[in-house]
């Protein structure tokens, strides 16, 4: 299967082709938006609370924030957390995952008694910890993902360990091992391909994980303050009791974004799995 | 009298599995061997008893639980120290594996096995000489370059990928063969030629081959000698003609009734 | 005397290769009878055909196979005769399969319901075809099924897993037969066992026709030898044809096709007369059956070939009333 057929039967697969195109629609609206609609989704000279009208499509905020320049910059940053944490995540887990699988003993003792603490700190509390220490107004969008990735890395990277114990007992392993090759070199020619789809996937699932963990960090107000995301948004919408006093335009459109993003992951997640899954345990 | 090449003293491995109630299994049980210079030897027995394990722990890749396998004077679980000493054990003890489908990994063209058992014996296998060798490897064993190098794992037969793995044991010539079923797969018309070859070796190379097999017929027809192998142990040992129509175990009788005779009919009653 | 005949029968795959429809020709132009009270061995190498010739003369045929020509025709125990080849899916589903042709498929033994009681799947299998009969009935009738076939009749409160291979693959023989059928088709229903497992199955199906539970068999397999135990008669096939069909101990003995005779000498058992014989194999390797040759299909590998050989096929004829060849050498051209 060259890369050609690979894409073509992905983009045959109707999960992921829903779930890409509502990513790719996002995406345009993230990147177009704010060209076509060039607003400072910061700037407080607007009336606060308008209702949707001509000049304010999306309505406007207590503070007189533009709802719908919110949701561009919303959009791109929280896409940015997500796609980071989904970086950091798979990065530290693979590396761990491998060393511990591969090389074993001792080095695999201590890995995996280290993933075993981090799984057991509460993942919240950690945040709260990290993030107070650096202070939250010195806090970037990438330590925000950095901070969700430590709590998430320990469960890739134990998948990853129990999936290259099984692999390292192939044959076809043992063959290149026979053959004389190293570690390093059957880890990446002979277990990482395999170790492929799963990854993507959950490459794909940490991405989401890491755009709703930002907005659960941003509700409990832990989230870097000059930075538009679509948590900052519901943060907003929260402490100005929007929920409460019904001005619903402040929180429906950014939830609903947030929702659709998630759905549309998740989409991508399983159409991957579905197609790569079954060929792979075919051969 | 040849000399011995590889023996076994008291080779034992004990899995153990389970999670709660942990199970032991003896898959070899103080095994006893030693194979000579230039021999074919069959490793026959029922699915279960021990055969590919025993391999395995010869081929040094699964750690004995107690005993010791010496290889020309040196332990190898013991004396074999560092990638070097391996890398000269694995061109002098090689394996074709059981499953054919297994031998290979689904990401790579078949060539990639030939091209490893290239590397191992120091030859590029882009340069000329090991193209050519592995053109030779593949219609040694009676498979058309053209259709099966160059293809992925998927696109070929269980038959011919075993063949493949027999090519890349061609290449490597080593001194110990370990042959786990590498026959199972061809049709009755073609294994003859394959057979053929692993006697050739055992002529031309004076190679010792450990030929790992649960039918019966076929040690009998290509080995210098036999050890039955039942439940972890090594019951029975010796001439083919001897062991198999003048058994001493039981169990070794009873099996070799239940084997399918060609010019003979069973009789059975109601 | 006739108890199942196959007519020049064609049975291809259709197969999409880049974007040009082809046609495996799998069974192609297969005659073949089946003859009252006999247990019949198909015999032939990997991917020669045999289990498409099975769901031919049970006309079991999905996509991609597809019947191209020919007339498959059973005759009952009261003396009526079938085309089966002109019935819809419905009416065999209803009124053939299990009551007068039982299939037992080559992947039988894992296809037996996980999560059911052999009893519970016996009560299906019945049920199907009589709506009234309870579970009770079922067990008794099924219990006294397993006792004439020497099995355990503890098996009738297990489920599938809990029974080793061998168990598992009589209790389908004595599932699929509850019905007394006609003709059993079993294929390849030993391969997967070792030998001694291997003989009990052997000695089952043998019993199922020595008591006449079924009346007439084919046994399917690539191993002459284990066929060889049990079988009146032996057909070859070879590259989707039947190549010759004679009784077993002339197929064994006298064989008159040249792969026939390769085949026999090939065969590796225990018996000194083996090793004596030492390896013999056939030199290269059967057609594909995409573009088969013209002339004998065998023709590429056949020491004796002449040059009609090449141009003209060899039709399967009658030596004498007990064996068909195909071969150029034994008949007219
Ligand atoms: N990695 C393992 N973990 C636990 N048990 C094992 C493992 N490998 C093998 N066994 C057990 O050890 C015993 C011997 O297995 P082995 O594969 O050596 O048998 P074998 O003689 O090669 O059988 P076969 O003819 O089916 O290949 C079996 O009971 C098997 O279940
Ligand atoms: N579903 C299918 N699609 C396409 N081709 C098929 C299919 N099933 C079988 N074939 C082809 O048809 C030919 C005959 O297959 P068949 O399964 O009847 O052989 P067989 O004699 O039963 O072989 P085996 O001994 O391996 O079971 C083979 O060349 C095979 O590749
Ligand atoms: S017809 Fe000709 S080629 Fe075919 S088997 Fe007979 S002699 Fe050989
Ligand atoms: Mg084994
Ligand atoms: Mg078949």
């Amino acid at each position: 299967m060259n890369i050609l057929e690979t894409l073509y039967v992905l983009f045959n697969n109707k999960r992921f082709m829903i779930g890409f195109g509502i990513i790719l629609f996002q995406l345009l609206l993230s990147f177009l938006g704010p060209l076509l609609y060039p607003v400072d989704p910061f700037s407080t000279d607007n009336p606060p609370w308008t209702p949707p009208n001509e000049v304010y499509p999306l309505g406007t905020d207590r503070s007189g924030r533009d709802v719908l320049s919110m949701i561009f910059h919303g959009i791109r940053n929280s896409l940015y957390v997500g796609v980071l944490t989904g970086l950091f995540t798979i990065i530290i887990g693979i590396i761990v995952g491998l060393i511990s699988g591969i090389k074993g003993g001792l080095l695999d003792e201590i890995l995996m008694a280290m993933t075993n603490i981090v799984m057991l700190i509460p993942g919240v509390l950690l945040a709260i910890l990290i993030i107070t220490y650096i202070g939250y107004e010195n806090a970037r969008l990438e330590l925000v993902a950095l901070v969700l990735s430590i709590t998430a890395w320990p469960g890739f990277a134990r998948a990853v360990r129990s999936q290259v114990l099984s692999l390292r007992e192939r044959e076809f392993v043992y063959l290149s091992r026979i053959a004389g090759y190293n570690s390093l070199k059957i880890a990446f020619q002979d277990i990482l391909p395999h170790l492929a789809t799963f990854t993507l996937v959950s490459f794909v699932n940490y991405i989401n994980l890491g755009i709703n963990g930002e907005v659960g960090l941003s509700i409990l107000g832990l989230t870097p303050m000059n930075i538009m995301t679509l948590g900052k948004i519901l943060y907003f919408a929260a402490i100005t009791q929007a929920f409460i006093l019904g001005k619903w335009w402040t929180f429906i459109p950014a939830g609903l974004l947030q929702v659709l993003l998630s759905v549309s992951l998740l989409l991508i997640a399983t159409g991957i799995d579905e197609v790569f899954n079954p060929r792979l345990r075919g051969m | 009298m040849s000399c011995v090449l590889l023996e076994t003293k008291n080779l034992t491995k004990i899995f153990e599995s389970g999670f709660l109630r942990k199970v032991y299994i003896k898959a070899v049980d103080n095994v006893d061997i030693a194979l000579k210079e230039a021999e074919v030897v069959s490793l026959a027995g029922q699915s279960g008893s021990g055969k590919t394990t025993l391999a395995k722990m010869i081929l040094r890749i699964l750690e004995p639980t107690s005993g010791e396998i010496i290889f020309q004077g040196k332990n190898i679980w013991r004396d074999l120290k560092g990638l070097k000493d391996l890398k000269w054990y694995w061109r002098n003890v090689h394996i074709i594996f059981q499953n054919p489908f297994a031998n290979f990994n689904p990401f790579y063209k078949v060539d990639r096995t030939l091209r490893q058992a290239l590397e191992l014996i120091g030859i590029d296998p882009d340069s000329g000489e090991g193209k050519k060798l592995m053109r030779e490897a593949v219609e040694v064993v009676g498979l058309r370059p053209d259709e099966t190098l160059g293809k992925y794992p998927h696109q070929l037969s269980g038959g011919q990928l075993q063949r493949i793995m027999i090519a890349r044991a061609w290449i490597v010539r080593p001194k110990l063969l370990l042959a786990d079923e590498p026959v199972s797969m061809l049709d009755v018309s073609t294994r003859g030629k394959i057979l053929e070859l692993f006697l050739k070796l055992r002529d031309e190379q004076k190679t010792t081959v450990l030929f790992i097999t649960h039918d019966f017929g076929l040690a009998y027809v290509v080995s210098d000698r036999i050890m039955i192998m039942y439940k972890g142990k090594i019951i029975e040992e010796g001439d083919p003609e001897e062991v198999f129509f003048n058994p001493k175990h039981e169990y070794t009788k009873e099996l070799i009734e239940s084997v399918p005779t060609l010019y003979r009919r069973w009789k059975f009653d109601l | 005397m006739k108890r199942l005949e196959v007519k020049n029968v064609k049975a291809y795959y259709r197969l999409l290769i880049g974007n040009k429809e082809v046609d495996v020709k799998a069974v192609d132009g297969v005659n073949l009878e089946i003859r009252k009270g006999e247990i019949l061995g198909l015999v032939g190498e990997s991917g020669c055909g045999k289990s498409t010739l099975a769901k031919v003369m049970s006309m079991n045929i999905k996509p991609p196979l597809y019947f191209k020509g020919g007339s498959v025709v059973l005759h009952t125990r009261d003396g009526k005769s079938i085309e089966l080849s002109k019935l819809h899916k419905e009416e065999l589903k209803k009124n053939i399969w299990g009551k007068h042709i039982a299939i037992i498929p080559q992947e039988a033994m894992s296809a037996l319901m996980p999560t059911l009681k052999i009893k519970r799947i016996a009560y299906d299998v019945l049920r199907s075809h009589n709506p009234n009969i309870t579970l009770e009935e079922t067990v008794s009738v099924l219990k006294k099924r397993l006792e004439e076939l020497g099995l355990p009749d503890w098996v009738v409160d297990r489920y599938p897993f809990e029974l080793s291979g061998g168990m598992q693959q009589r209790t389908v023989i004595a599932i699929s037969t509850l019905l007394n059928p006609e003709v059993l088709l079993v294929d390849e229903p030993t391969s997967a066992l070792d030998v001694s497992t291997q003989k009990i199955v052997i000695k089952t199906l043998w019993r199922l026709a020595a008591k006449g539970i079924v009346d007439s068999m084919v046994f399917i397999t690539h191993d002459i030898s284990v066929v060889r135990q049990i079988a009146d008669r032996i057909a070859v096939m070879y590259a989707g044809k039947i190549v010759e069909v004679a009784s077993t101990e002339d197929i064994i003995f006298e064989p008159m096709h040249p792969y026939t005779k390769g085949l026999i000498d090939s065969i590796i058992s225990l018996e000194p007369e083996v090793r004596k014989r030492g390896l013999r194999y056939i030199p290269g390797q059967p057609p594909n059956l995409i573009n088969p040759p013209k002339g004998c299909r065998f023709v590429n590998r056949c020491p004796f070939a002449k040059d009609i050989c090449s141009t003209k096929e060899p039709p399967l004829t009658k030596i004498n009333h007990n064996r068909l060849v195909a071969c150029w050498l034994h008949i007219q051209g």
